[in-house]
């Protein structure tokens, strides 16, 4: 009997060591989400995935949304253990790219290699310089698309024709965003959606004036083209 | 005399309650083992959280089993025809409680060690790493927070732990006594006992509620709220200290009535 | 000789039912007793009041001078009249229970009897036949070295050859200066072994006479007196 017991046991310990040799991957996943604060003091700053983010003061302002974030970092103390860390920390938001960490306060904490262009572009009026398309996947991660300079030209022709006046949005087939941003990401403006109707491809945005309503810009030939590819994506 | 009757009871409760507690090691290497296959598909989340589940229930079983083998075992060993023998021992009625009453605490320990075990098993690897990481962490944010009072809600809380499985067991031993008291059906006399136990507490517990309501009208709440807001460690210490004093006190009157009935009552048939 | 067994209008109720009824009796030392009676006359209830199995409901009762504890029970050996031993443990370690709690517990001498019956002490109880698991209690009681040997019912329900065992190891261990009450209605085979004879109906002592005395007095055995008296 105390044989059997000492084998068992034996078993036991290596099933035991063999098992340690596994990751888990829920595991990972909550590492994926954990950042810490590395200075509690001013100048506030958080580390994540091997990046340093420092803090910078973005007061609001009108027209200039503080870029598009999902909320799945959860930032800590230090010494907060990873099981923990959803239940203790700050939930943040994240930008696709990784460059900014934010919790729409007036701190933004800027990724170490961004944060001089950050700052740079704090200073200007109109810091918007490039278009974006955006989408959420089949795993609900968000996905971006930054515009080429021809892409971009085509936008702006279409922009610049006269728009449809339509509030009937109900036969759109398809849509993804298309966001006006700054160099860095930090600043965006979410006027425009790419649209596919039976009638074709447009550019839809709304008009938040005193007229209000929805406007579409019709697109034809190689800018539906461009506009078909985009949605297609 | 105690430590001779500890003995035979400990060799009991292993004989039965080890293969369960080697079945509970067994679904918990098995869970671990699962693991081994993780990946995205929809089987393995079903092959996963059924083996999770699994666990579960048979921790709960475990612990179960440990609770209910106490209390039928001390029907049996006293009060069947295992009696003869258990009452014809040169041992007093105290004795045979407390030999008992100990035997139930260290299989509970037992149970709750076992499960824990098959916990580590189970979650073998980074996640056990973790989890020790989280729970060294909580007790040092639990001492930061209460300071000096930690050590002794600490103290207290074990001493709560330990004073409610004995209240448990010993209200059971008292209501399986009560029952003996019967001419016949005694083990629906026993139930009958800790029915009317459970209605005098649901009973004492609904007056309680409803003076403390009345008593709350006229500003006894409002005081609470400030002792509370004023002394908040001292008043953790005095709830902690009275449920232990009123448990003990109470397990006390189960041990006294099962004595009583086992030394002056005693109609083995 | 001192007094073993003192009852003193020791009564006992079940309910309606008078199971003993105010009964008087003496037990002294140095002396193998037979308490018989039909069924259901109170002879167990008198045995387990003895072995504080059951508690009065008046009177009292003294075995070897104490009233039904603990300091009797270390000098009172009980066979009950069924198998009341944990089944699941092995001869051995049953052995070993009764040397832990039995000071006057002789163990070589049980493992002594336990070979010449051909019983394996590694054994489980629950292994051995009916036969062989009433052996191993009489083997247990009769190893003790007590002062007072109560035996329920030792020899029903076995066949003869076993009767005369048990009979011989009642005889051969039992310590001279104490007593053995056997409860019995198979009174022809221990007749010739008792010294004394108590007469138990209705829960009333009847007779407590010694066996020489009845045969001269009556001129019959005490099996014959017993059919006569408790004639239906």
């Amino acid at each position: 009997m105390k044989k059997m017991f000492r084998q068992l046991a034996v078993i036991l310990a290596l099933l035991v060591i063999a098992f340690c040799l596994v990751g888990c991957d829920a595991l990972d996943e909550m590492r994926e989400a954990h950042a810490v604060y590395t200075s509690m003091d001013p100048p506030f700053a958080i580390a994540y995935k091997d990046a340093t983010y420092k803090a910078l003061q973005c007061p609001q302002i009108a027209d200039k949304g503080i870029m598009w974030a999902e909320w799945r970092v959860f930032v800590t103390k230090p010494d907060v253990p990873v099981l923990l860390s959803q239940q203790v920390g700050t939930r943040f938001g994240i930008d696709s790219e990784e460059k900014f960490l934010t919790n729409y306060g007036e701190i933004v904490y800027v990724r170490e290699d961004v944060y001089d262009a950050a700052v740079a572009e704090l200073k200007l009026e109109d810091p918007f310089t490039e278009f974006q398309l955006r989408w959420i996947d089949e795993d609900h991660r968000s996905q971006s698309y930054t515009l080429t300079e021809e892409e971009e030209d085509i936008i702006r022709g279409i922009l610049a024709e006269e728009p449809l006046r339509d509030d009937d949005s109900y036969y759109i087939e398809d849509s993804k965003t298309l966001i006006f941003r700054s160099e860095t990401g930090l600043f965006y403006q979410e006027e425009h959606t790419i649209v596919k109707k039976a009638e074709g491809y447009f550019i839809q945005t709304y008009d938040y004036n005193e007229k209000g309503g929805n406007y579409f810009f019709p697109a034809k030939g190689e800018a539906a083209d461009l506009l078909a590819e985009l949605i297609a994506k | 005399m105690v430590k001779k009757l500890l003995k035979y009871e400990l060799y009991a409760y292993t004989r039965t309650l080890l293969p369960v507690y080697a079945i509970l090691l067994g679904i918990s290497v098995l869970c671990r083992f699962v693991q081994f296959f993780e990946n995205d598909h929809v089987s393995y989340g079903i092959l996963f959280w059924s083996s999770v589940i699994a666990l579960i229930i048979t921790v709960i079983a475990c612990i179960g089993m440990t609770v209910g083998y106490g209390i039928v075992r001390f029907y049996k060993n006293l009060f069947s025809l295992e009696g003869y023998l258990s009452f014809t021992l040169p041992v007093t009625p105290t004795a045979h409680l407390i030999a008992k009453t100990l035997g139930q605490f260290i299989f509970c320990a037992a149970a709750v060690a076992v499960s824990l075990v098959s916990v580590a098993i189970a979650t073998a690897g980074e996640v056990l790493v973790e989890l020790f990481r989280a729970g060294f962490w909580l007790i040092g944010e639990f001492f930061e927070n209460c300071g000096g009072h930690a050590a002794f809600y600490t103290l207290v809380a074990l001493l709560l732990l330990v004073i409610i499985v004995g209240y448990f067991y010993l209200m059971c031993c008292a209501c399986i006594s009560v029952g003996q008291t019967a001419k016949k059906n005694r083990i629906l006399k026993a139930f009958g006992a800790y029915f009317v136990w459970y209605l005098i507490t649901q009973a004492v517990g609904t007056v309680g509620i409803i003076v403390f309501a009345i008593f709350g009208e006229i500003g006894l709440l409002e005081a609470i709220a400030r002792v509370i807001e004023n002394y908040p460690f001292e008043f953790v210490h005095v709830l902690m200290v009275g449920a232990f004093i009123i448990a003990a006190a109470i397990s006390a009157m189960f041990f006294f009535i099962s004595h009583r009935i086992m030394s002056r009552r005693l109609n083995l048939e | 000789m001192s007094v073993l067994l003192q009852c003193m209008n020791l009564t006992k109720t079940y309910g309606q039912v008078t199971a003993l009824d105010h009964v008087n009796l003496t037990v002294e030392s140095g002396k193998l007793i037979g308490l018989l009676g039909p069924n259901g006359s109170g002879k167990t209830t008198l045995i387990k009041l003895a072995c504080g199995l059951l508690t009065p409901t008046e009177g009292d009762i003294r075995v070897v001078g104490k009233a039904p504890g603990p300091e009797s029970k270390a000098e009172v050996a009980f066979l009950p009249d069924n198998s009341y031993l944990n089944t699941w443990m092995t001869v051995r370690q049953i052995v070993s229970m009764f040397t832990e709690f039995y000071a006057d517990f002789r163990e070589e001498l049980a493992y002594e009897m336990l070979t010449q019956l051909g019983i394996s002490p590694d054994k489980k109880l629950k292994t051995l036949s009916k036969g062989n698991k009433e052996k191993v209690c009489l083997i247990l009681v009769m190893s003790r070295n007590a002062k007072l040997y109560v035996l329920d019912e030792p020899i029903a329900g076995v066949d003869p050859a076993t009767r005369d065992y048990i009979m011989s190891v009642i005889i051969n261990n039992y310590n001279p200066d104490a007593s053995v009450l056997i409860s019995t209605h198979l009174i022809s085979d221990i007749e010739q072994v008792l010294d004394e004879v108590i007469f138990i109906q209705n829960g009333q002592i009847t007779l407590q006479k010694a066996v020489d005395e009845i045969r001269a007095e009556n001129g019959k055995s005490v099996d014959e007196l017993f059919r006569e008296v408790f004639k239906w």
